[in-house]
Formats: C-alpha cells, structure tokens, sequence
C-alpha cells in the first residue's frame, strides 16, 4: 500500500516537474522552445540594483526585452504591470530589460504606464543583442535550471487568464 | 527614488507624444494611399517615412546629430507583415525587390550599417535601437505572427514596385508566397502639408 502511494506520488510529482502538461494547448503565441541555455544576463535595474539571472536558479524567470518607441511594447507593458500587481506573492521572478535608452526616457515612459516594473538597464543593447530576440518586444521563460523554455511572439496579454494560468502552472510545477 | 519630473523631461514626454502621433497621423496618411498587399495568406503594409518623421523619430531617441544627417538621406519604408497562414513562412529581404522604370532599387543591408557608425563613433546605444528598428534580413514567421520593421532604400524621385517573395514551410519546401505593391513612393517632408 504504501510502495503504492509512493509511486502515485512520484508520478505526480514528474508530471508537475514538467511545467505545463505537454497535452495542454499553450496560449495564444507561447511556443515551446528546446535546447536553449539562456544566454548571460547581468545588469544594473534603473535604481541601481543588480540583477543576475544565475542568481535566480530554482525559480522561473520571466525574461521581457522591451523598447518605449516600439508601438507593441507600448501596447503590452499596461499587461505586465497588471501581471506584477497578481504575481507578487508568486515565485516568478521578471526582469523586464529596457534596449538600450536613457533614463529619463524609461523614467517618463514607465511613470505613466506602469509605475511598479524596476527594469533593468541593457544601456548599450548588448545583452539583448546576446539574446538575439526575434524583435521587440520578446518574451522569454527561463526554467529553474535556467533554460529558456517557452519564447512568446510579439506583445501577449499576459493579464489574461489562460496566460496567468499558464505562467501559475509553471511556478506550481517548478 | 525617482526624482520628480524636470522642466527637461516634461518637454522631451511632451515632444515624443507630438512625435507619436504625428507618426500615427502619417501612418493613416500612408494607409490612405493603400501600399497593402493582402492575400489568405499573407498581408504586407508599406509606410513610407519623409525625412523630417525618421528625423523626428531619431532625435528624440537622443540619436547624435550627425547619425540622423546620415539617415535622413536615405528612403525609409516601415513593413509590416502578418502571416495569416497555418503553417510558417520565411521572409527573407534578398529575396524583395524594389523595381523603377529604370531598374532595380538598391537597397542598404544591415550589414553595412556598423561599420559605418564604427567610423563615425556613434554610441553603442544609438547603434543598437537603430538595428531594433530595422526589419530583419531573414526570419521565420510562426501562423498569426505580425512583424514589422523598416527597410532602408537609397532615395529617389521614381515611382517604384515591391516584388517580394517568401518561403513556404519549416524547411522551405512548401512553395511560396508572392507579393506586390506599385505606385510606391519615398516620402518627402512636403508630403504632409
């Protein structure tokens, strides 16, 4: 009996290990991504903090490139903030990187549009040109073991909730 | 803490907004004049971009000045395209061509770009948003993928056509997609009057 509930418990756990079921439909523009160790990603936030993906080891991340003059961006950060506002309690992590403009720019930008995200700096663009986005904005999710797992295409509604679901599916199965 | 919000950055928030929609403005302007190639399966939209809206565009990216001077002398088209198939298709820009009367356009590969900013020393930051604006040489569009981005030509005064062809299928090999736009124009500053 026991060795039984042993082995329930051990199929449950390998099934939640693996993030979202792979028989469940991804949302909208969320494609599965192989094989990718996320590349380096060290940089200072716009408050001075420094922010190292190695560091996160053990959680997900969710990796965001994002530029104030680039129209979809505009259109998808009001989600990400709403997104922070629910996920604070949760074990995701962000770094939400700005390609490579001023403070003053990303200060005005974000003051209005979404006062909680503390991005990171890409000051020269040369991580997010590390990364090689397919444009911008890019999505990535990076796994607890720090490999990217999922990319999403364009901008997403990531306050909606089939994304919201998914992004909890992975932190619940990590 | 941020600080407050200076004269200077009340002024810069003030002129990218303008800028904003003087862009949009534009763009429906363009819409207007239906630069579109729309099929079942495919859908490309051209804007063309008068000097003043790339000028525009650049400064307040804080782009140095002789970095703008250079750009404003080229033709900018911003393409936009939507893959509205079920399967993936590839654009690949060596594979578009922009036609006059008078022949075949030339037009600037990205690759020509950093060498050219090397010289002129223009900061890493300036250099990497203007490779951001620029649609990119080749990639894989995924179904309902829209991406957009400019393409730069070396100006002129003709009427020219975009004949563009795109790669069918993960591994190209599902036949292509034709596309073509007349009637298309570089923009000049006196088009917005």
């Amino acid at each position: 009996m026991m060795h039984k509930s042993l082995m329930i418990s051990l199929l449950l756990l390998a099934v939640s290990s693996s993030g979202f079921a792979a028989s469940q439909v991804l949302p909208k523009g969320i494609l599965p991504v192989t094989d990718r160790v996320a590349p380096p990603l060290v940089l200072a936030d716009i408050d001075g903090g420094k922010f190292s993906l190695v560091e996160q080891k053990g959680k997900w991340v969710f990796v965001h490139f994002w530029a104030s003059w680039c129209g979809p961006c505009r259109r998808e950060i009001p989600a990400i903030q709403r997104l922070l506002e629910t996920s604070k309690n949760k074990s995701l992590v962000f770094a939400i990187i700005n390609t490579a403009e001023s403070e003053d720019t990303i200060f005005n930008f974000l003051g209005v549009m979404a006062p909680d995200i503390v991005p990171l700096m890409d000051r020269d663009g040369l991580v997010t040109e590390a990364w090689k986005p397919r444009g911008l904005p890019s999505t990535y999710l990076v796994d607890p073991a720090g490999v990217i797992r999922y990319q999403a295409l364009g901008g997403r509604p990531w306050d909606e909730l089939e994304y919201m679901r998914f992004l909890d599916s992975l932190v619940v199965g990590k | 803490m941020p600080p407050l919000v200076s004269v200077k950055n009340f002024i810069r928030y003030f002129l990218g907004v303008v800028i904003f929609f003087s862009v949009a403005g534009s763009m429906a302007l363009a819409a207007d004049k239906k630069l579109v190639f729309e099929n079942e399966q495919i859908k490309v939209q051209l804007f063309p971009r008068s000097p003043n809206q790339m000028a525009g565009f650049y400064e307040a990216r804080e782009f140095p000045k002789k970095m703008v001077d250079v750009l404003t002398g080229f033709c900018f088209m911003t393409a936009v395209i939507h893959n509205k198939t079920k399967d993936v298709f590839w654009l690949d820009l060596d594979s578009w061509k922009f036609v006059a009367d008078s022949g075949e356009m030339k037009r600037v590969h990205r690759k020509q770009w950093p060498l050219r900013w090397k010289k002129m020393n223009i900061p890493m930051a300036s250099q990497s948003t203007f490779r951001w604006t620029l649609l990119p040489e080749k990639l894989e569009f995924f179904p309902d993928e829209h991406e957009g981005g400019n393409v730069i030509l070396i100006s002129t005064q003709n009427v020219f056509s975009l004949r563009a062809s795109f790669s069918v299928g993960k591994n190209k090999d599902k036949g292509s997609i034709m596309a073509r736009i007349d009637n298309i124009r570089c923009a000049k500053d006196d088009d917005q009057k």
